[in-house]
């Protein structure tokens, strides 16, 4: 009896993990009289924005350069921050956009950004030094799992990849230790990043409550339940604490 | 409410069918793995496990799902042959053995179980890229590569010469998919190469990378006829050790003055494989000097002896990390029948004297007399010379002494007479100092008679000293060669 029990627990945990595995499946499904999702992402108190020490190429990339981790603007609303919402499973489809992740300057540009599965990332070299976009899955702190890592030996090198991994990703230069950018890859239209003022809109929401998550390169991460209802805006500030 | 209570019902029955199909396929890959590949790699292959701390790289963290040895275009996972193939082969330099033990089967059944650990990964099936022919080498096609070689920029990486010295290599945030910091590889030492030596295995190193490390695939960066051309030019780079047990010191004129003189690049040479100190703490598990060069010059006067090793990135003390050092030691009675081999710094009845070279004090040698590890004076009086320089990842320390010293209790070198010595070697960035080094066996040098003797007799225990000594360190040895 001990035995089965034992079993039935483990189907359940199987189980259980298989739809875990599910959750990046979506289903593209028409959304009449959607809900949207709309706020203003602040912070009580960010520390200055860090310099970054270049010691590489230094006649082509300068020797220092503004991280622009903190880009704070009136009010204390907090640019760059990913607002996703995490657990929907249904919705109109992802817009057919690629993202171009551009070496640019001895920095990646833009230095957050949105991928959609299915589109491609458009890597390119507009700097007549070399550069690698080393892009890879976030999986603990200073762990990643690569998900591609090409080289740009010269100025103008484009490379075009399908986005297949969904998730949180870091985009690096083994070649400039402090060059540095994000990407959250999605099989959903469901997210966005925050403007100079802090603010960011979600729309076409199927009416139903749903985690959101919020994450910034210094603040770190945040996840807030919401109720989006048909045809109505749902307000979600959110405040990052002083750092 | 029924149709709820079928769906359930029919999950539940399809899923034990599952687990028990899976169960029944996987357990025999299972019990292999738990036994003979778990102490590294982990239960849960997650290479939580006791040997993490005496490996570099550590053994492979397979839930992490970055795989570094692959057929495949970067973003693609291995397949099963290339998963296969390291099980099969092993990886050179690393403490991941090949695996002979296996049928192919359970070869299979294990690959299988591996991929469990990250089954996300293996969702879609990783497609081999095409490895066609490779082009004859020649001069024309050499020189082709070695232009692409600064062109594709992988000279600020593995520096000019190969050595993986390149200024690029040494940054903060150089590191793997697994956060430990990494070097680019040593073109010059082929049996450092952990995906292949060969033209074909470089070319596909090039296309696809080393998967989680700094490595780039250049598939989509360079035509196919440029890899190849780089795959060539990075072959010829290649060196072959000379090894062998004794090592000839002809007779010149004057010895060089220099390190860098032309004069000593036609002087015959020997390699000594290096391996880890392990004979007393601190141990050394995870040494990066894996060979040391030794050649020699003598006068009518003096003799000397030069001590070369790849370095990529050299420290003299000033920057935190201990300061590049070699010895080489010889026995303070050299007598070819030694009772017995003399081991790691010798003992109170065979002492050794060392002549220590610090990279913090690179214009001065020290000689010592070694007792034991923990018993170690200096001379009072110095009689050997030192002549040293660091260049592109290779460094030279030229020792040179007298014949004979007339000091009380020094050897004499004399024409014709076999002389033991050994090397080793601490690479300061590596953390080496003390007895925490690179050690090779026993070898012996010989001043070549001015009229070359016709034939060279090895008295019968100058062979049985190199068995011997040798067997000791064999250990670690074994999987440097
Ligand atoms: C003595 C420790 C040790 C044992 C035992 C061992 N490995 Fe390894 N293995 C390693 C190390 C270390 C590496 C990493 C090499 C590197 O990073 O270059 C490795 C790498 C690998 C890789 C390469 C993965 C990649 O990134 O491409 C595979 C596959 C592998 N091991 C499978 C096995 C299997 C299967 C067994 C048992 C049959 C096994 N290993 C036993 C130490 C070990
Ligand atoms: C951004 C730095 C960087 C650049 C640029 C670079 N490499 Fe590498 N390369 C590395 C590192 C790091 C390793 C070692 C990886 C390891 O030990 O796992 C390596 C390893 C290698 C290896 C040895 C693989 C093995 O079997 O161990 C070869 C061959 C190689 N690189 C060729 C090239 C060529 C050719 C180029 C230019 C077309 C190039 N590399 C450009 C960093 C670089």
């Amino acid at each position: 009896m001990k035995k089965l029990v034992a079993l039935m627990c483990m189907v359940m945990f199987l189980c259980v993990s298989a739809a875990a595995f599910a959750a990046d499946k979506y289903e593209v499904v028409d959304v009449k009289d959607g809900g949207s999702i709309k706020g203003i992402v602040k912070t009580s108190g960010a520390p200055a924005d860090p310099v970054l020490d270049i010691n590489k190429d230094t006649e082509y990339c300068g020797k220092s350069h503004p991280a622009g981790m903190y880009v704070i603007g009136a009010g204390g609303g907090v640019k760059n921050v990913i607002v996703a919402v995490e657990d929907i499973t249904k919705g109109k489809a992802a817009p057919k956009t690629d993202t171009v992740i551009d070496n640019h300057k001895c920095a990646f540009e833009p230095l957050v950004s949105i991928a959609y599965m299915g589109q491609k990332y458009i890597m390119k070299n507009s700097d007549p030094i070399f550069h690698n976009t080393s892009i890879g899955l976030i999986l603990a702190p200073g762990k990643k799992r690569t998900v591609y890592n090409l080289a740009l030996p010269n100025k103008d090198q484009t490379i075009e990849k399908p986005v297949k991994v969904a998730g949180l990703e870091s985009v690096s230069c083994d070649a400039h230790s402090w060059m540095r950018a994000f990407v959250y890859a999605t099989p959903n239209p469901y997210a966005a990043i925050t403007d100079d003022k802090g603010a960011f809109e979600i729309k076409d929401i199927p009416a139903g409550k749903y985690k959101v998550k919020f994450w910034h390169e210094g603040f770190g991460e945040a996840v807030v339940d919401v109720e989006v209802k048909a045809g109505a805006a749902a307000t979600l500030d959110h405040t990052f604490a002083k750092k | 409410m029924k149709k709820i209570l079928l769906t359930i019902l029919l999950t539940v029955v399809l899923c034990s069918a599952w687990y028990l199909s899976a169960s029944a396929e996987d357990s025999q890959g299972k019990k292999l793995y738990n036994g003979w590949c778990a102490q590294c790699h982990g239960y849960d292959g997650d290479a939580k496990s006791y040997t993490d701390k005496f490996s570099v790289p550590k053994p492979r963290d397979f839930t992490m799902g970055t795989y570094k040895f692959r057929s495949t275009p970067s973003g693609d996972p291995p397949t099963d042959a290339d998963i296969t193939k390291i099980v099969r082969n092993g990886n050179p330099g690393t403490s991941m053995p090949p695996w002979t033990r296996f049928t192919d089967d359970e070869v299979k059944a294990i690959v299988a179980h591996v991929k469990t650990f990250a089954p996300d990964i293996f969702k879609d099936a990783g497609k081999p890229i095409t490895i066609g022919t490779p082009p004859k080498a020649s001069a024309a096609l050499i020189a082709k590569g070695k232009e692409l070689f600064n062109k594709a920029k992988c000279v600020e990486c593995h520096g000019k010469a190969g050595r993986g010295n390149g200024e690029k290599g040494w940054q903060e945030n150089f590191k793997n998919d697994w956060g430990d910091p990494i070097t680019p590889a040593n073109y010059t030492h082929p049996w450092e190469l952990r995906n292949g030596s060969t033209v074909e295995d470089i070319y596909r190193t090039i296309s696809v990378g080393l998967g989680g490390t700094p490595m780039t695939s250049y598939m989509d960066s360079l035509k196919d006829e440029d890899r190849w051309a780089l795959a060539v030019f990075i072959k010829s780079l290649q060196e072959q050790r000379k090894l062998g047990v004794a090592i000839k010191i002809k007779k010149t004129v004057a010895i060089p003055a220099k390190v860098d003189d032309p004069a000593w690049d036609s002087v015959e040479y020997m390699d000594l494989p290096m391996g880890g100190q392990l004979m007393f703490e601190p141990r050394d598990f995870t040494p990066l000097i894996t060979n040391v060069r030794v050649r020699g010059l003598y006068s009518d006067k003096e003799f000397a002896i030069m001590v070369e090793w790849s370095d990529k990135k050299p420290n003299n003390g000033a920057d935190g990390k201990p300061a590049d050092t070699v010895w080489i030691q010889f026995p303070q009675k050299v007598t070819e029948e030694a009772e017995k081999p003399y081991f790691f710094m010798g003992d109170k009845k065979h002492p050794v004297y060392l002549w220590n070279w610090k990279a913090s004090d690179a214009g001065k040698v020290t000689e010592q007399l070694a007792k034991g590890y923990d018993n170690v004076a200096d001379l009072p009086k110095q009689d050997v010379t030192v002549i040293a320089g660091y260049n592109d990842g290779l460094y030279r320390v030229v020792y040179k002494r007298a014949l004979k010293t007339g000091t009380k209790d020094d050897f004499e070198v004399l024409p014709g007479k076999f002389v033991p010595f050994s090397i080793v070697a601490f690479d300061g960035q590596n953390g080496e100092s003390g007895i925490k080094g690179a050690v090779s066996s026993w070898y012996y040098l010989m001043l070549e008679p001015a009229t070359p003797l016709r034939v060279y007799v090895f008295p019968p225990l100058v062979a049985l000293c190199v068995f011997v000594g040798g067997l000791s360190l064999s250990r670690s040895l074994r999987s440097k060669k």
